[in-house]
Formats: structure tokens, C-alpha cells, sequence
């Protein structure tokens, strides 16, 4: 603890060494890079009207990307194009936090001159997974939408599943495993290799966990701050605190409710 | 209930808790109490009509009050007591001034008030509330009470004239005051109390280090205070006033004080002496086992009790929290679990290891005990432990463990035949040393650690986590699997292999009676070695069963002193608190908390370190290329040193003074405890000789707990890839400093540890060997149980 004495040389060492702790702040500043970058988008009306700007913005919600599926009866590549690059800002947003301890693990588990390389080789590979299957959950909903299905009654759905997913014992694999690491080579070729094969473990094995909880954002957009704030806490104190795997059965009732709430009004 | 005055109330003359104090007393000496409030206006009186009704409220005096005087609840102290021994009690406040009063009428109204000391007020003398308590009790044995005040400087005294003024007040002791010995408010209350039955209140301090008192003199003077107990203080048991009420008070006829006190557990007493002492905790004493029998007389009293105990539990049923399967299932159990029962709740893998052991092995002691008094076996029963650190026979089973047959020709409930122990140690096999030390545990002075440290990582309260101190890992793990050998998931064999049937195995708890006295033994080790202080660790509770069968729960901060706190102490131990907390100047503020000393000051800087720059993490240095698997026999891997870190492992640098450098052995996978301890050694020569190996030996690998690791049903916060650290800065600077450290070829080899062959006195092998050779090695099993090591690499911190 630095005492008001304490000469900015000291405190220079100190802050430098409490980073060496936390070789992930980086990640950590991405992920706030990403919140901030969707807060202003939604306060600059960009999720509102992405469509009155020629091409669907790259904060455009998915909505108006069906929306214009339906008015065009063709995909724009555009279209598509944002959906894709505001799903990338969204899964960075709620996915990177969860990941923290294990790209600290990386930074901590390769020798000094790899450590960044190592963790960019880390979250590169579990953001593309979940680009992936980002591209598939949209394709999925967008689906759903040319079949008439509206956006509350996908997310009402997806809500659903993502109840009874809790209960599952897939659930509590994925979220046991959760703490589950990759042998990392000191360097070279295999040490790569192994990077990219943890980031990509990390992220399949975080997509069997919350697969439908990514589906119902998939429903109802990156608009939605509160829901993303909701389901990054909801996600973040499930794969990262012991209290937060206790929750899993009473979550599943939670989930269970927001989904009759979800779609009580179409049932009336 | 009905209702007999419609005034005093909240509602019923707007009073106040905060404002008004009330009080129920005699104030017109007719034996029957009146009700006495200190109102905005003054002192109002309800006199007691003698069936329990009361007369219409009536103002008593036009002073003490809230407008009336100005008085304030926290700054002026109001009392209502028989100043003058008429009978009918006066009121007197502490005011600012100093201390007035107003003598009863005799009729409900008091006379006017007068100053009767110019002392003990806010401003005269400057008391507060807050940290000077202030009483009126009889300390000079004339049947009136005195003004007794705790102040900054000790006890002060202010002797009765017996008719409503004082003398000047006098230092009765340099004691129990804010300064003199740090007593707070907030932390230690303080009495007055005759505990000698000579008529005279004397002066009882919970303090830190217990109940401090000081026998008065008659004269308003005190002797020099003296521990009366090692008890009921803020360290001593961790009594705290805003959870644990404690009062003194004669409990039996002798007409001397007692201690009661409303702790965690219930309502403790201790029982005055007479001299300002109390009757301690009986304090039982657990045996080293091997001291109390040998193979040719395996049954002594407490064996023998143990034995007869154990049987006793066993033959209850398993709904019975007092039974034997009942108890070993809070360990861990494959029975499904009745709706409220607390199972399956053994701490591993972290920092509540030890404590959470600590108190299961507390109660089931007492269970015990109750078990070993039913069964004619002495009261004093107390759990034995088995030092297996030591040359044979220490290192071999207990031999009544061996036994099938109690010495009345009884089934011996303490024996289990192979396969539920391992055959070689029930054919008398030996525990090698690598094993069975705990030197390498005990040099660790952190409990915690950045990296690494005596007591394990700061973890949830799963069963199994991922960070297992230096203690837990050998001997505890690693013992653990030598007496059980293989397991088959099933309590079927291999009993003490698998934390769900461990402690099933009698043997069990004189293990873990064993790691709890090197727990007492590390911290009497000294040298800035301490439990952890956080509240995490301290506060948090833990389910047990008691001997009635009753659910009960003990904290961190409940267990810390063995002696004092739970009342046992270890056959080696040769001082207890009881001999060295009361020793010394008598001051409350010995335990440090109160006034940090110089020393404890030094101890804090020693631990951050002597730069005020905290330590970076340990940097990784070498590292293995790919996995290994370990399949019963011997296998070897050579780290590599990448080019940009070569320097950190030059013979120099890992010979460098204040250098650790930790091995680690990290991803380590298995599907089943293949009931081998893999021992760890870096840079072992070919054709190793004992003493190659003694001196390369940096750990063990032990699978125990992977089979609630793997488990996803089972809590745990652990990943299954276990990850082992080693402090192996000793032997590489002891390498470095004989030239025989090559940082080009660093090799770690993993070796399965073997028993050792059975031998008699004279160190000549005994008959049983050829049994020993047949039941031993099981490589067949560990071979079909492969063990897969991720990484191994070393980092330098």
C-alpha cells in the first residue's frame, strides 16, 4: 500500500509489479473497450436506425437485419456483415471478462518474451469459436424470423432451453471443467499450437455451458444493454465462483420465469 | 401479560431508547420495586403498589432529564441504587461536572440534587462513554456501594461515606483502562465481583489473552491482576461483545463468583476458586501410539479403549450422527445423502485443510469419549496419533492395528484385512521416509504464500480444490495412498486411497490426530509463521454432529489454541498456553493485538518483504515439450530452457541467496487413484544409491481426491488437472554450490515409493517378509491406471 510518502519511483515499481500479476489486463481493457463501444452506439441512436443509414451499421441489432431479410427477400452481405461484426463486439464484451483467469493462466504459464504473443494466440482462438458459432445462432434466428416466429417468442424460446439446460448434466461438466487448463510448451511451433488449442477448448467448453443464454442475445440484440449486462454477471459468477455454481438449479427456475414472462403476452 | 402503566412507552409518552433510560428498582424501600424513568423533564416514579400494580406516574425530580439538566445517554451514565443502605435507592448520575445525586425520599421523589464528586464526569476528568466504563458497587465490604470508574490510566475508586457522598476517588489499580493494558470497550468487558466471598467486589477484565482479575484489598485498593482464565477473551477462544454476553456471577452456594459466558456453542462456565482464579478445561493429552504399545503388547488402556469405542459406534446405526458410518460419511461418503444431512464435507486442496480437519477430529473425539466411557474405558479418553516420521516400527501400522483379536480373544474393530488396507503395510511393511517427512512442510514459514506455502492456497469451501499446501501434499496425501493402496470407487478395498471411505479405516483419525500436532508444531515453530488473520478464514463455520447427536458448527477463530479452546493438547508439546499466557507482566495486551509491539511490527515487514516493493510472480524458466505418463514404473523427463531464459537457471542464479525456485508439476490427469505415490526427484544420478535418493527427493505425486475431482455431481472447486508445486530451491543450491548443477540437462524423475521391507529391533528383515514380498508391489494396477502429467516445468521467483 503506497503511504502518502511514498516516492512516485516506488509506486511505479508497485503498480508494475500488482500488472506482472494481472498479465490479462489487456484483455481486461478490451472487454471495457467493448462495453464502452456498445453504450455509445446505443446512446447514439446507431441500434435504433441502423437501417437509415444506407448499410446496416455495424451496431445494427439483428432485428433489422431480418427486417431487411424480409424486405429484400435476399441477404445483403452488408446485412449480414454487421450482424456478424456487432456479434464479435458482443461476445467480446460478455465473453472476455469470464475468460480472464485463464488468460492470466497463460500469461503466468509462458516464459516472459512469449507472454503476449501466447495471450493473443489465447483469446484470438476463443473468439473466433465463438464468432462461429455466433454465425450459426444468427443464422438460427434469422431462420426462426422468415418462419414468422417474432423476436420475444425466439427469445422466450431460447430462455426455455437455457432453463432446462441448467439442469443438465452436459452443464455441470462444462462448468466443473470450467478451471481445466492445456499443457503449455515453453516455445516454439507447439506452444503456439497449444495456445490456440486452449483458446479453443476454453470456448467450446464455455458454449456447451451457456449456448442458450447466447441464443436468447442472439433473439434480442446487442440493443439490449441491460439483458447483456444481466447474462455477462450471470455467466461471469457461474464459471468463476463457487457461490455462482450453487446457483445453477435456482438460475434454471429464474430462467424459467423470464421465459413465461417472455411470452405471456402472446399467449393472452 | 396485561397492561399496568400507560406511560414509559414508545407510543404511551414518546420514550426513547436513545433518551430515556428506565430502570425497575426499590426506590421507597418497601421491598417491592418500583419503576423509575429518566424522562425529558426528570425522573419519573411508578411506585409499586405491592400486588404488582402500580400508582399513577409521578415526577420525582426535576433534573436527570433530557431538558431537564441536559442529560444524555451517551455521555451521562444514570443509575438508580441504595446509596445509603436505607433501603430505598437513590438516583445518581455522572454528569458533566462530575457525579450528582439525589437521595430518595422514601416516597417516590427524590431530594434535590448535589455534587457529591467533582470527578468521573464529562468534563471533569474527561469520561466517555465509550471508554470508561463506570459502576457503583461495594468494594470496601461496608454494605454501600463505591463509584468505581475504568479510566485512562487504570481503576479509580471513590470509597462511600455511607450517606450519599464520597471520598476522593483514588487509583485503586493500573489496570483495565484504556491505556493502562488497552482495554476497550467494544472489545473486553469489564466487572466488579466478589470472587473471593469476603463481601468485596473485585475486578474482573475479559481481556485478549482470557479473564484477567484483580482481588480487592478492602480499602479501594487492588492486588496486581492475574489471569483467571485463559478464556472468554477476544484471542482467548475469540469471544466477541456483539455476539457473546458473559456475566459473573455465583453460581453455587460458596458465595464466590463464577464466569458464564453465551458463547458459540451454548452457555459456558468456569468455575470461581476463590482466589480469582477459575477451573480451567480439563485438558486432555493425545499420545504418540507407538509410545503407548509396541508388536509384542499392542493393547494399553487407551489402544484398548479406542478399540472398545470404535466397536461401540459401529454397532449403531447409520442414521445415528454418533455412529461410525455416520461420522466417516462427513468425510466423504458414496451413500446417498438423506435431505439435511450434512455428508460429503472434508476440506481439501486449500486453506481450510487443516482447521476443517481440526474440528471434525474434535468432535468425533468426544463422541468417542462418550463411546470409551460406555464401554468401561476411562473418561479422559483422548484420540492417540501416529508419528510414522521415524525408523521401524514407527513407520509400520501400529501393531494394533495388525491385530484381528483384542486381548480377550474379541474381534478387534481396529483391524481390516487386505485388500481394504494395502497388503504390504498389513504384512508390516515400512512408510518410506520420503513419505513420511514433514521437514520440507515445516520449513515453509507462509501459511498461504504467494505461490506457494505450508497451509494450502485461499479457496471456497468445496471438498476438493487446487491448491494444496506443502503439509497436505506429504505426508498427508501421500499417506493417505500407502495405507490404502488400490481402491475401487466402492469402499470395496483401499479404504484410506479414497476420501469417500477413508475414514472408515480406524486408522483414519490417528493420521489425522498426527497432521493436527504438526499443524500445533509448525506454529510453536515460530519465525513470522501464523494462521491467516482474514476473515474468510476466521469466521467461517462448519457443520459437525456432536457426542448427543446434535448439529452443531465451529469457526476458524474457534480452534486456533487447542489447549485453550477445545481442550487438548499433544503428548509432545511441552509447554501449554495455560503455563505461558499468564506468565510475564500480567497486562492484557500481551497477545500483541491490542498494542503491536516492536516485534510484531518486525514480523509484518519480514513477511512483505524487505523491499517496500511486493514480489512479482515466479517466472517460468524451463518447461517439458509434451505430456508423460506415469504407468507404475520409473519414467524420466528433461525440461527445456528456451534461449531467452537461460539465465535465470545458471548455477548462479539458483544459488543466489533469497532465491526460490519451484517445480511444478501441472495438468495432472488420471481416471482412477492408480494407489501409488509417485516420488519426485529432479537431477537424479543412474543407478541411484538410499542416499541419491534421499537428497534428490523434492516431493510426491498422489492422486488422493481424484476421484471426487473427476466427479461433476460432486462440489468441487478444483479442475481435474491437478497441478503439484515443489520448493526445490535447497537442492539446487545445494547442486549449484557442489558444481554439479547443469542447467543444460535438467531432469526430473518419477519414481513409485515403495514400502520398506519388515525388519526387527536389530534391523534384520522378520519372518513376515516373504508375505510383505508377495503382497507387494501392485505395478499390475497402476499400470491399468495410468497417470498423466501435463507439464513439468520450473519457475523462479
Amino acid at each position: 500500500m503506497a503511504s502518502p510518502t511514498t516516492p512516485p519511483s516506488t509506486r511505479r515499481a508497485q503498480l508494475a509489479t500488482a500488472l506482472a500479476w494481472r498479465p490479462d489486463w489487456p484483455v481486461a481493457l478490451l472487454a471495457a473497450a467493448a462495453w464502452s463501444l456498445l453504450v455509445w452506439l446505443q446512446l447514439s441512436g446507431w441500434g435504433d436506425g441502423g437501417g437509415g443509414r444506407g448499410t446496416a451499421a455495424p451496431g445494427a441489432h439483428l432485428g433489422h437485419a431480418h427486417h431487411e431479410l424480409g424486405a429484400t427477400a435476399g441477404v445483403s452481405a452488408a446485412a449480414v456483415a454487421g450482424a456478424v461484426g456487432g456479434w464479435v463486439l458482443m461476445s467480446t464484451a460478455m465473453m472476455a471478462p469470464a475468460t480472464l483467469p485463464a488468460v492470466r493462466y497463460v500469461g503466468l504459464n509462458s516464459i516472459r518474451r512469449r507472454r503476449a504473443r501466447a495471450m493473443a494466440l489465447y483469446v484470438t482462438a476463443y473468439l473466433v469459436v465463438w464468432t462461429a458459432f455466433g454465425a450459426v445462432a444468427l443464422a438460427l434466428v434469422a431462420l426462426a424470423a422468415e418462419a414468422g416466429a417474432s423476436e420475444r417468442t425466439v427469445a422466450a424460446a431460447a430462455l426455455a432451453v437455457a432453463a432446462g439446460w441448467q439442469l443438465t448434466r452436459a452443464k455441470r461438466r462444462a462448468l466443473i471443467a470450467c478451471g481445466r487448463t492445456v499443457p503449455l510448451p515453453p516455445e516454439g511451433g507447439r506452444a503456439d499450437a497449444a495456445c490456440l488449442r486452449f483458446g479453443t477448448r476454453q470456448a467450446a467448453r464455455c458454449i456447451v455451458s451457456c449456448w442458450p443464454l447466447m441464443l436468447v442475445m442472439a433473439a434480442v440484440g446487442h440493443g439490449n444493454l441491460l439483458a447483456m449486462a444481466a447474462l455477462t454477471a450471470l455467466v461471469v459468477g457461474e464459471e468463476r465462483s463457487a457461490w455462482g455454481r450453487r446457483l445453477r438449479a435456482p438460475l434454471a427456475v429464474v430462467l424459467g420465469a423470464a421465459a413465461v414472462a417472455a411470452s405471456e403476452p402472446l399467449s393472452l | 401479560m396485561r397492561l399496568v402503566v400507560g406511560d414509559f412507552g414508545f407510543s404511551a409518552g414518546g420514550w426513547r431508547v436513545d433518551r430515556h433510560p428506565r430502570f425497575v428498582t426499590d426506590v421507597t424501600g418497601d421491598g417491592y420495586p418500583d419503576i423509575v424513568g429518566f424522562g425529558d423533564a426528570g425522573v419519573w416514579v411508578a411506585r409499586n403498589n405491592g400486588d404488582g400494580t402500580f400508582a399513577p406516574i409521578q415526577l420525582g425530580v426535576g433534573n436527570f432529564g433530557y431538558s431537564a439538566g441536559g442529560w444524555r445517554v451517551e455521555r451521562h451514565p444514570r443509575f438508580v441504587v441504595d446509596l445509603t443502605g436505607d433501603g430505598g435507592a437513590d438516583v445518581v448520575g455522572f454528569g458533566d461536572g462530575g457525579v450528582w445525586v439525589a437521595r430518595s425520599n422514601g416516597d417516590g421523589t427524590f431530594a434535590d440534587p448535589q455534587l457529591v464528586v467533582a470527578n468521573f464526569g464529562y468534563a471533569a476528568g474527561g469520561w466517555r462513554v465509550e471508554r470508561h466504563p463506570r459502576l457503583l458497587t461495594d468494594v470496601t465490604g461496608d454494605g454501600v456501594p463505591d463509584i468505581v470508574g475504568f479510566g485512562d490510566g487504570g481503576v479509580w475508586v471513590a470509597p462511600s461515606n455511607g450517606d450519599g457522598t464520597f471520598a476522593e476517588p483514588q487509583l485503586g489499580a493500573e489496570d483495565f483502562g484504556y491505556g493502562a493494558g488497552g482495554w476497550r470497550v467494544e472489545r473486553h468487558p469489564r466487572f466488579l465481583a466478589d470472587l473471593t466471598g469476603d463481601g468485596r467486589a473485585d475486578v474482573v477484565g475479559f481481556g485478549d489473552g482470557g479473564t484477567w482479575t484483580a482481588l480487592g484489598n478492602g480499602d479501594g485498593t487492588f492486588a496486581a491482576p492475574q489471569l483467571g482464565i485463559a478464556d472468554f477473551g477476544y484471542s482467548a477462544g475469540g469471544w466477541r461483545v456483539e455476539r457473546h454476553p458473559r456475566a459473573v456471577t455465583v453460581l453455587e452456594g460458596d458465595g464466590q463468583a463464577d464466569l458464564v459466558g453465551f458463547g458459540d456453542l451454548g452457555v459456558w462456565t468456569a468455575r470461581g476458586q476463590g482466589d480469582g482464579t477459575f477451573e480451567a478445561l480439563p485438558v486432555l493429552t493425545r499420545r504418540d501410539v507407538w509410545q503407548l504399545t509396541s508388536a509384542a503388547a499392542p493393547w494399553d488402556p487407551i489402544t484398548e479403549a479406542y478399540a472398545r469405542a470404535v466397536g461401540v459406534m459401529q454397532s449403531r446405526p447409520v442414521e445415528d450422527p454418533t455412529s461410525w458410518a455416520f461420522q466417516a460419511a462427513i468425510h466423504g461418503t458414496y451413500r446417498p445423502t438423506a435431505p439435511g444431512v450434512r455428508w460429503n464435507e472434508c476440506k481439501h486442496g486449500g486453506w481450510y485443510f487443516f482447521s476443517w480437519h481440526r474440528m471434525y477430529l474434535y468432535f468425533f473425539e468426544r463422541i468417542l469419549r462418550a463411546a470409551a466411557a460406555e464401554a468401561g474405558g476411562p473418561d479422559d479418553f483422548a484420540l492417540p496419533y501416529w508419528d510414522y516420521a521415524g525408523p521401524s516400527p514407527r513407520n509400520t501400522l501400529p501393531a494394533p492395528f495388525r491385530q484381528p483379536t483384542l486381548a480377550d480373544g474379541s474381534p478387534n474393530p481396529l483391524f481390516l484385512p487386505a485388500p481394504l488396507r494395502s497388503p504390504g503395510i498389513m504384512n508390516g511393511g515400512g512408510l518410506p521416509p520420503s513419505a513420511t517427512s514433514s521437514t520440507a512442510a515445516l520449513a515453509q514459514t507462509a501459511f498461504v504464500g504467494t505461490t506457494f506455502g505450508f497451509g494450502g492456497g485461499v479457496t471456497g469451501t468445496a471438498q476438493f480444490n487446487g491448491s494444496t499446501g506443502a503439509l497436505e501434499q506429504t505426508p498427508h496425501n501421500g499417506i493417505h495412498v500407502l495405507l490404502g493402496g488400490s481402491s475401487d470407487g466402492a469402499c470395496g478395498q483401499g479404504l484410506m486411497s479414497d476420501p469417500s471411505c477413508a475414514a472408515l479405516d480406524p486408522i483414519f483419525w490417528l493420521h489425522h490426530s498426527n497432521i493436527d500436532r504438526l499443524w500445533n508444531r509448525w506454529i510453536a515453530l515460530g519465525g513470522g509463521r501464523a494462521n491467516p488473520t482474514e476473515g474468510a478464514w476466521l469466521d467461517q463455520p462448519f457443520p459437525f454432529y456432536d457426542e448427543t447427536g446434535a448439529l452443531v458448527s465451529l469457526t476458524g477463530a474457534e480452534i486456533i489454541d487447542t489447549v485453550g479452546q477445545l481442550g487438548y493438547t499433544y503428548g509432545d508439546e511441552v509447554t501449554s498456553r495455560m503455563s505461558t499466557a499468564g506468565a510475564g507482566t500480567g497486562k492484557s495486551d500481551e497477545s500483541g493485538e491490542l498494542a503491536p509491539s516492536a516485534d510484531a511490527d518486525a514480523d509484518a515487514d519480514a513477511d512483505a518483504g524487505a523491499s517496500p516493493v511486493p514480489a512479482g510472480p515466479p517466472e517460468l524458466a524451463a518447461a517439458t515439450d509434451a505430456a508423460v505418463e506415469l504407468t507404475g514404473g520409473v519414467a524420466s523427463v528433461v525440461l527445456s530452457v528456451p534461449a531467452s531464459t537461460a539465465d535465470l537457471v545458471t548455477a548462479d542464479a539458483v544459488g543466489r541467496r533469497g532465491r526460490t525456485v519451484y517445480l511444478n508439476v501441472e495438468d495432472i490427469e488420471a481416471e482412477r487413484n492408480p494407489g501409488v505415490v509417485y516420488g519426485v526427484y529432479v537431477n537424479l544420478p543412474s543407478d541411484p544409491s538410499a542416499d541419491d535418493r534421499a537428497r534428490h527427493h523434492v516431493g510426491n505425486i498422489s492422486l488422493f481426491g481424484i476421484e471426487i475431482m473427476n466427479d461433476p455431481d460432486r462440489a468441487h472447486d478444483g479442475p481435474p488437472g491437478m497441478r503439484h508445486t515443489f520448493d526445490v530451491s535447497p537442492l539446487l543450491g545445494e547442486l549449484a554450490a557442489a558444481g554439479a548443477w547443469d542447467p543444460d540437462a535438467i531432469t526430473v524423475t518419477f519414481e513409485p515409493l515403495g514400502l520398506l521391507p519388515p525388519v526387527d529391533d536389530g534391523g534384520h528383515e522378520t519372518a513376515d517378509v516373504d508375505a510383505f514380498r508377495g503382497a507387494e508391489p501392485d505395478v499390475p494396477a497402476a499400470a491399468e491406471r495410468p497417470v498423466r502429467l501435463g507439464r513439468v516445468s520450473l519457475f523462479v521467483a
